[in-house]
C-alpha cells in the first residue's frame, strides 16, 4: 500500500488534520503547528504535504464556505479518512512498541 | 464599514499568483495567503507581512501549482469571436468616414514611401541570393602583403586558376570573371563598353538565364553572349543570334557572332556582366592581362569548403614559387552569398550608396511616424463615441485582453486596406515618379521582389502593433461602472494628443525647411557664374594623339567654325588632381591640362600677371596658371615658384575662380598647365554665334570623316551641368514632396483632432451659444491650445533643422545659403496658415450650429 511509509512531517500534519476535525485546511494546520508543536513552516510545504496525503488516500477534501477575512474565497476542508486513521494507529503502535523496548535507566548504576 | 485604509497585500505579488497558478487551485490557495498576510498584519506589522505574503507566493511557485495546459481552461469559441471583431471593425470603418479617410490615406501614403525605400535598398544591400547554385559557388581570394600592408584580394592568379580543375576532384567547375573596356562596332554603332571575359562554364554555375542560345555557348570563343536590352537596342525586332559584334583590340578588328542573349543582369547582382566573351579570346590581344582574375570555383555538392580551402593551402607555395614578386600569404573561399558584404579588393560589386539610403529611410521613417501619430491620436478620440460598447462588452464577460485584441484587429483591417492601396500608389505613382528623377534603377513592379511579401508582413505587423497598441490598451482601461455613470473624462486626454500633435508639427517643421532650402540652393546653384565662356563652343575627343592635326586642319576648315583650342580636361568636368611641393611641403590640387590658348580661349578672367604665351618655349614646360583660392589658400603671388614632378613651375597668371568641376562642388585650388598638342584628350570648337545646334551634326560628320573605329564623343560645354542639374532637381522634388506630403499629413492630424474635440463637445457649445456666448470665447480655448502646440513645435522644429538640414545641405552641396531665419519664418508661417486654416475650417460648424438641434438631441 501506498501510505504504507510516511515522513514525520507529513504525519504531523495527519494528526494535526485529525485534531482539527472539521476545521481543518490549510491556515488552520499552520497555525495549530506552531502553537502545539511550536514548529513553523511555510505555507507552500503545508500544501504540498495535504495534496501529497490526499493523493496517498490518506486525506479527503471539500470547499467549505467562504470567509470574509479571505476576501470571500473559499477554502478547501481536509478529513481523515479511514485508512488515514490506520496508518496513524499502525505508526502509533510501532513506535510505541519500540519505545517500550527501550531498557530501562539504570540510576543506581 | 470596513476600513478604506486597511492595507493590502502587495498588488504584483497576487498578480504574480494569478498568473502562474493552476485556476483549479488557485482559490484555495490566494484564499490561504491571503488570511495569513491579515493574521500577521496583527501579529507582526504591516511590513513584515507584506514581505511574508511575497515570499509565500514565491514559495508556492511549485510544478504542481503551476497552471500547464491552457486549453483545459479556456474554451472560447475563437472563430465566432473574430468573425464578430470582424464585422464591428469593418461597420466601425464603413460608419466613421472621415477618421477611417484620414487614417488610410496617410497609412497608405507613408507605406508607399516604405515601398520605395524598400525596393530601392533592399536590391542593394541582399545581393546575389538569387543564384541556384549559390551555395555551392565560391570566390577564391588570398591574403597578401602589398607595401607592408596585409591585404585581402578578392582576386587569384588565373594561371593556378586553370590547373585548380586537375587537382581538386571536388570543384566541380571554375570560371574566371575578367572586365574590361573595349571599343565596339555594332552595324554603324561604334561605342565602348565593358566586356567580361569568362570561362565557359560561367552560364552553368551562375543563374543568369538565357532568352536565346544555350548555356554552353561560350565553349565556342567565336560567340559572344550579350544581354537583351543590348541586343534590342542594336537589333530591335531582328532575331540576334549570329549577328555579327566586332570588337577592337588595338588596331585589331575581331567579329564575333552572337550565340546567346541573357536576360539583362538584375540589381541585386555584384557582377553586372552585359557582354561576355570566351578567356581565351584574350591570350595575344592588347587588352591588359593582369596576372590575378577574378575567380569563381562551383564545388560539388556536399563538399565542405572549409575542408577545401585548408588543402588549397598547398598552392601559396606554388604561387610564390613562380611569382616571387607577387607573394601570397594566404588563399581563402568566400561564398558567393556573402561576397558583397565583405571588403575584398578587387572583388566584383560597388559599394552602397549610403547618402540616398539614408535619406530614404528618413523620408519613410518621417512618413510613416506622422501616419501612425495620426491614427494614435485619432483611435483615441473615437473611442469616446465608443465607449458605452466596451462598457458592455466588460459586463457580459470580455476581458481587457480580449478588448484589446479586438481593437488591434480592427486596426488590423485598417492596415491591411492601407498596405494595399499604399502597394497600389507605390506601383502607380511614387515608383515611376522616383525612378524618373532617379535613373530608372528601382524596379517598377514591386512584386518583382521575392522578400516583398515578407517585407510587407513585417510592415503590417509593425505598424497594426504601433499605431493599434497605445489606443487599445488606453481604451480597453476604462470600467464599466465609471461608463455608465457617465463619469469618465473621455476625450480630454490633450497631454497624449498634443504631444503627438506636436510631433508631428516639428517634423512638418523640418520637412518644409528642407524643401524650402533645397529649392534655395538649387537655384543659387542654377544661377551661379561659370566663371568661363559656356556658349558657342562643342568638344569632340582625340581618339589617339596622331589624330589630332588632322581633326585640327578638318574642324578649322569648316564653315562656321571660328576658332579650336585642344585641352585634355573639360571644364566643368575636371576631377584629376596632382601633387605640388611648396618648400617641401606636399599639397593636392586640381589640374585642368589644356593647350596654351585655352585659358583665353574658354574666356577666363585673368585677375594678376598674364596669360600663357604660346610663342614661349618655357611657358609650356615650367609655367602654370592658378585661380585666386589657389593663391589666397596658399599666400603666393605672381611669379612664385611652386614643385610639380620635383621641376620648379612659375606661376605666371592668376585667374579669377571659375567653376571647372561640377557646380555642386566647392572651388578647390587648381593649377592650369600648358602641354604639347600630343597629349590632348579633347579638340574645343568655338562656332560662330549662336549656331551651337546647327554646327553640332556638323562637326560630328567631319569628325566620323577622319577617325574610324573610335566613338564619336561629342559634348556641348553649355550642356556640360545638365546631368547635375537633373540630379539636383529630383533631389529638390523630392524634398519638396516629402514637405508636401508631411504637411498634409500634419493637417489631417489637426483636422482629425480639432474636428473630433469639437463635436464631443457639441452640447457644451450649444448651452454656452443659449446663454450668450459669441464665437470667440467658445473656440478660445482650441486656439490657445493650438498655439501653444505650434509655438513649442516651431522652437523645437527650428532647432532640429538647423541641425539636420545644415548637415543634409553639407553633404550635398558645396555652396548653400545658411539654414537662417527666412526659411524657419518662412516653414513657420505656412505650417501655422495650414494649421490655422484647418482649425478654423472646424469652427465654422461651431459657428453654424443651432443650438436647439444639438441641446434636443436626448
Amino acid at each position: 500500500m501506498k501510505g504504507d511509509n510516511i515522513g514525520e512531517l507529513e504525519e504531523i500534519v495527519l494528526l494535526l488534520v485529525g485534531v482539527l476535525y472539521e476545521d481543518a485546511y490549510g491556515v488552520s494546520v499552520l497555525k495549530e503547528m506552531k502553537e502545539q508543536i511550536g514548529r513553523e513552516v511555510n505555507i507552500s510545504a503545508i500544501h504540498a504535504v495535504l495534496n501529497r496525503l490526499e493523493e496517498k488516500g490518506l486525506l479527503t477534501s471539500d470547499m467549505g464556505g467562504a470567509s470574509q477575512v479571505r476576501g470571500g474565497r473559499r477554502k478547501r476542508y481536509y478529513t481523515l479518512t479511514s485508512t488515514g486513521r490506520a496508518v496513524l494507529d499502525q505508526v502509533k503502535s510501532m513506535r510505541d512498541k519500540l519505545y517500550n523496548q527501550l531498557p530501562a535507566l539504570n540510576f543506581s548504576a | 464599514m470596513k476600513d478604506l485604509e486597511q492595507p493590502k497585500p502587495p498588488r504584483w505579488a497576487d498578480r504574480f499568483l494569478e498568473w502562474y497558478c493552476s485556476p483549479r487551485l488557485l482559490e484555495q490557495i490566494q484564499g490561504d495567503v491571503h488570511e495569513l498576510f491579515f493574521w500577521r498584519l496583527e501579529e507582526k506589522g504591516v511590513q513584515s507581512a507584506k514581505r511574508a505574503f511575497a515570499w509565500d507566493i514565491i514559495r508556492l511557485f511549485r510544478w504542481k501549482n503551476i497552471k500547464r495546459k491552457s486549453s483545459q481552461t479556456t474554451q472560447f469559441n475563437n472563430i465566432a469571436m473574430f468573425k464578430n471583431y470582424f464585422k464591428i471593425g469593418w461597420r466601425n470603418i464603413l460608419r466613421q468616414k472621415m477618421p477611417s479617410f484620414i487614417n488610410i490615406t496617410g497609412l497608405s501614403c507613408a507605406i508607399g514611401c516604405c515601398l520605395v525605400a524598400f525596393m530601392f535598398i533592399e536590391p542593394r544591400v541582399i545581393k546575389d541570393q538569387f543564384h541556384e547554385n549559390g551555395k555551392n559557388i565560391y570566390l577564391v581570394a588570398h591574403e597578401a602583403f602589398v607595401e607592408g600592408e596585409l591585404g585581402k584580394y578578392g582576386t587569384f592568379d588565373s594561371g593556378l586558376a586553370e590547373d585548380l580543375l586537375d587537382h581538386f576532384p571536388q570543384v566541380k567547375r571554375i570560371s574566371r570573371y575578367k572586365g574590361a573596356q573595349n571599343v565596339f562596332r555594332i552595324k554603324d554603332n561604334i561605342f565602348r563598353s565593358y566586356v567580361n571575359y569568362v570561362d565557359p562554364d560561367f552560364l552553368m554555375s551562375f543563374s543568369f538565364p538565357m532568352v536565346q542560345g544555350s548555356k554552353n555557348v561560350l565553349e565556342d570563343p567565336s560567340k559572344i553572349v550579350i544581354d537583351q536590352s543590348t541586343a534590342v537596342r542594336f537589333f530591335g525586332d531582328e532575331y540576334p543570334i549570329d549577328k555579327l559584334v566586332k570588337v577592337i583590340f588595338g588596331e585589331e578588328e575581331i567579329t564575333f557572332a552572337v550565340g546567346g542573349v541573357m536576360e539583362d543582369v538584375p540589381t541585386n547582382s555584384s557582377l553586372r556582366p552585359s557582354f561576355l566573351l570566351n578567356y581565351e579570346v584574350l591570350e595575344g590581344r592588347g587588352v591588359p592581362t593582369q596576372n590575378n582574375d577574378v575567380t569563381f570555383i562551383e564545388l560539388k555538392d556536399g563538399v565542405d569548403a572549409t575542408e577545401l580551402e585548408s588543402s588549397f593551402q598547398s598552392m601559396v607555395a606554388l604561387q610564390n614559387g613562380l611569382k616571387p614578386d607577387a607573394q601570397y600569404e594566404s588563399i581563402f573561399l568566400v561564398s558567393l552569398e556573402t561576397m558583397s558584404n565583405r571588403d575584398l579588393l578587387g572583388a566584383p560589386g560597388g559599394s552602397l550608396p549610403m547618402a540616398p539610403m539614408i535619406l530614404l529611410i528618413s523620408i519613410a521613417t518621417f512618413m510613416l511616424l506622422l501616419a501612425v501619430s495620426n491614427y494614435v491620436n485619432i483611435a483615441i478620440l473615437m473611442a469616446t463615441k465608443r465607449v458605452k460598447e466596451i462598457g458592455i462588452r466588460k459586463t457580459i464577460g470580455g476581458k481587457r485582453q480580449q478588448i484589446i485584441i479586438q481593437f488591434l484587429t480592427e486596426n488590423l483591417i485598417l492596415c491591411f486596406i492601407s498596405i494595399c492601396l499604399g502597394l497600389f500608389l507605390a506601383k502607380a505613382f511614387f515608383l515611376p515618379w522616383f525612378n524618373e528623377i532617379s535613373g530608372g534603377t528601382v524596379a517598377n513592379d514591386p512584386f518583382s521582389n521575392s522578400n516583398i511579401w515578407l517585407f510587407l508582413s513585417a510592415l503590417l505587423v509593425v505598424v497594426t502593433l504601433f499605431s493599434g497598441f497605445y489606443p487599445a490598451f488606453y481604451i480597453s482601461k476604462f470600467k464599466p461602472s465609471i461608463i455608465f455613470r457617465g463619469k469618465e473624462n473621455l476625450g480630454r486626454e490633450w497631454g497624449f494628443s498634443g504631444t503627438l500633435i506636436t510631433f508631428q508639427l516639428v517634423l512638418s517643421i523640418i520637412t518644409i525647411v528642407a524643401g524650402i532650402m533645397f529649392v534655395k540652393t538649387n537655384s543659387l546653384i542654377e544661377n551661379l557664374e561659370w566663371g568661363f565662356e559656356k556658349n558657342d563652343r562643342i568638344l569632340v575627343n582625340i581618339p589617339e594623339s596622331g589624330t589630332y592635326r588632322s581633326i585640327v586642319n578638318q574642324m578649322t576648315a569648316l564653315s562656321g567654325v571660328e576658332e579650336v583650342a585642344g585641352t585634355s580636361d573639360i571644364f566643368g568636368d575636371a576631377y584629376e588632381s596632382i601633387s605640388f611641393y611648396l618648400d617641401e611641403n606636399g599639397n593636392n590640387a586640381n589640374i585642368i591640362r589644356s593647350s596654351a590658348i585655352y585659358p583665353e580661349f574658354m574666356g577666363l578672367k585673368l585677375k594678376e600677371g598674364r596669360f600663357f604665351d604660346s610663342e614661349l618655349e618655357s611657358d609650356v614646360q615650367s609655367s602654370v596658371m592658378v585661380n585666386d583660392y589657389f593663391i589666397r589658400r596658399y599666400e603666393l603671388s605672381v611669379d612664385d615658384y611652386i614643385q610639380i614632378d620635383s621641376l620648379p613651375h612659375k606661376i605666371v597668371g592668376v585667374l579669377e575662380d571659375f567653376h571647372y568641376r561640377s557646380l555642386e562642388d566647392r572651388i578647390e585650388p587648381v593649377i592650369i598647365k600648358a602641354m604639347p598638342d600630343s597629349v590632348m584628350k579633347y579638340l574645343t570648337i568655338k562656332v560662330s554665334n549662336g549656331n551651337e545646334a546647327e554646327m553640332e551634326p556638323k562637326i560630328k560628320e567631319a569628325w566620323l570623316g577622319i577617325v574610324q573605329n573610335r566613338p564619336y564623343n561629342g559634348q556641348v560645354q553649355s550642356r556640360i551641368f545638365d546631368r547635375g542639374f537633373e540630379d539636383s532637381r529630383g533631389l529638390r522634388n523630392t524634398l519638396l514632396f516629402t514637405a508636401t506630403l508631411a504637411t498634409w499629413l500634419a493637417a489631417m492630424g489637426i483636422f482629425g483632432l480639432a474636428s473630433l474635440s469639437m463635436s464631443s463637445k457639441m452640447k457644451e457649445f450649444g448651452i454656452k451659444k443659449v446663454l450668450g456666448a459669441n464665437l470667440m470665447q467658445l473656440t478660445k480655448s482650441v486656439y490657445i491650445r493650438f498655439i501653444i502646440m505650434l509655438s513649442i513645435a516651431i522652437v523645437i522644429g527650428s532647432a532640429l533643422a538647423i541641425l539636420v538640414i545644415g548637415a543634409l545641405l553639407d553633404q550635398v552641396y558645396g555652396y548653400h545659403d545658411p539654414v537662417n531665419l527666412v526659411p524657419l519664418v518662412s516653414a513657420s508661417v505656412i505650417l501655422a496658415v495650414v494649421a490655422f486654416t484647418t482649425i478654423t475650417s472646424q469652427i465654422g460648424k461651431v459657428k453654424k450650429m443651432n443650438p436647439a438641434e444639438t441641446l434636443r438631441m436626448e
